[in-house]
């Protein structure tokens, strides 16, 4: 955590809308990738404001000089997965939207744009506890500990889930490849 | 790095991502919007539960709406904090739903899980069901009976809030092996506040009479459909 985060989440604790709305514009464009990649759809901006709104009302109760991205994401996460349930979707549904900008191509190199589908399609069908690690690890580019923190989880469990979830991963592939 | 971690690295870079909105004007207009009292609760200072539970004790526990409203509009003990209000009649009657992260597992995993000892009362017996929840913050006992299906939630610690309760009525001192304990009769909404202070709206569940207690710095509620007495005397067998 930064000072500057420090520094505005006291002052926005102690009512200051100003410091709040830095910490608004900072941290955006992140819980706005989580959400997307949980699978909040059309409902994404929604819970990204309903996040901001939580975070704000929770602050009372952050821990000071813990970092604040972590903290503000597991808002995040846990408000996408509310819309989500609310609105009965499945969430296999949150990677349906994710698309390789291959159209941009002209010439599309066609065994890479086919092993980047294959390995979607394996991200598609792991478990949801598995997707969700990998999203946070490799999409999100969060550390164990923000993970951890961000999806509820001990440390423990990240490491040991994100290893299973990469050799769950790699035997989906073997499969796909063979299945060619 | 392994081949498929760097594969994912990349793959991550070719995923279109909507532009993310602007949100600020939206938010500030609704934190503005806040009065204090809709905001997340403070955890009080120790001396301030004490002196209502001092008061409430005082006034006999049975005090008059008025004289409820004088006191607190919230109660804190042992973990819970218990809202006075008409809200539990219009509350939604919603099915019991899992706590978040909720797990279910054995006596046996939930003891290696949990950071505190789990107390099984002598006359329920071994549980039907055992959950861990919230990254084992919340152990709970779930015994299946036909006529009286019984729940049993234990937890670490007592200040922090673990449950928000809205009761339309009064709760009553009961005590429970001679330590202080709360009698919550009739049906009340329960919601879970997770550990960042966040009121968790979809675990409300429509509870049946509570007792709350606590013992060697862990807190219990008892779910229940029996009678006060019949409650601490299932509290009273728990054994460690």
């Amino acid at each position: 955590m930064t000072t500057e985060d420090d520094e505005a989440v006291r002052l926005a604790r102690d009512g200051d809308p100003d410091a709040y709305e830095v910490l608004v514009a900072r941290y955006t464009a992140p819980a706005h990738r989580l959400a997307y990649f949980l699978g909040a759809g059309g409902d994404v901006e929604d819970v990204v404001q309903d996040a901001f709104v939580k975070a704000y009302r929770a602050l009372p109760r952050f821990r000071m000089g813990a970092p604040f991205r972590p903290w503000l994401l597991r808002i995040v996460a846990n408000e996408t997965k509310n819309a989500v349930r609310g609105r009965k979707r499945r969430a296999q549904l949150a990677l349906r939207a994710l698309d390789p900008r291959s159209v941009d191509d002209p010439y599309p190199r066609v065994a890479e744009a086919e092993r980047r589908r294959v390995l979607l399609a394996g991200l598609r069908s792991l478990a949801g506890k598995d997707r969700e690690i990998l999203l946070c690890r490799y999409f999100l580019d969060l550390s164990e500990a923000e993970t951890a923190m961000t999806l509820s989880l001990p440390v423990g469990t990240v490491k040991s889930r994100t290893s299973r979830a990469l050799a769950r991963l790699r035997d989906r592939l073997d499969v796909e490849v063979l299945d060619v | 790095m392994s081949d498929v971690e760097r594969e994912l690295r990349a793959l991550a870079d070719t995923i279109v991502v909507p532009e993310p909105p602007d949100v600020r004007a939206a938010v500030r207009t609704r934190i503005e919007a806040d009065s204090p009292t809709t905001r997340a609760i403070r955890p009080p200072r120790p001396q301030w539960v004490a002196a209502i539970l001092a008061a409430l004790l005082a006034i006999g526990l049975a005090a008059s709406p008025q004289a409820r409203a004088a006191v607190a509009e919230v109660f804190r003990f042992a973990g819970v904090d218990v809202r006075w209000g008409s809200d539990a009649d219009d509350a939604p009657v919603v099915p019991e739903t899992p706590l978040p992260g909720a797990d279910p597992t054995d006596l046996a995993g939930a003891r290696e899980q949990a950071g505190f000892e789990i107390a099984v009362p002598s006359l329920l017996g071994e549980p039907d069901r055992v959950v861990v929840a919230d990254d084992a913050r919340v152990v709970s006992l779930l015994y299946n009976r036909a006529q009286h299906p019984v729940r049993l939630d234990e937890f670490d610690g007592s200040l922090e809030p673990v449950f928000a309760k809205t009761v339309a009525v009064t709760g009553v001192f009961a005590p429970v092996d001679g330590e202080r304990g709360w009698w919550l009769p009739g049906p009340h909404t329960v919601h879970y506040v997770d550990r960042d202070g966040v009121v968790r709206e979809e675990t409300a569940r429509l509870a049946t009479s509570t007792l709350i207690w606590e013992s060697g710095g862990v807190s219990y509620r008892l779910e229940a459909d029996v009678s006060k007495a019949e409650a601490v005397r299932i509290a009273e067998s728990l054994v460690r």
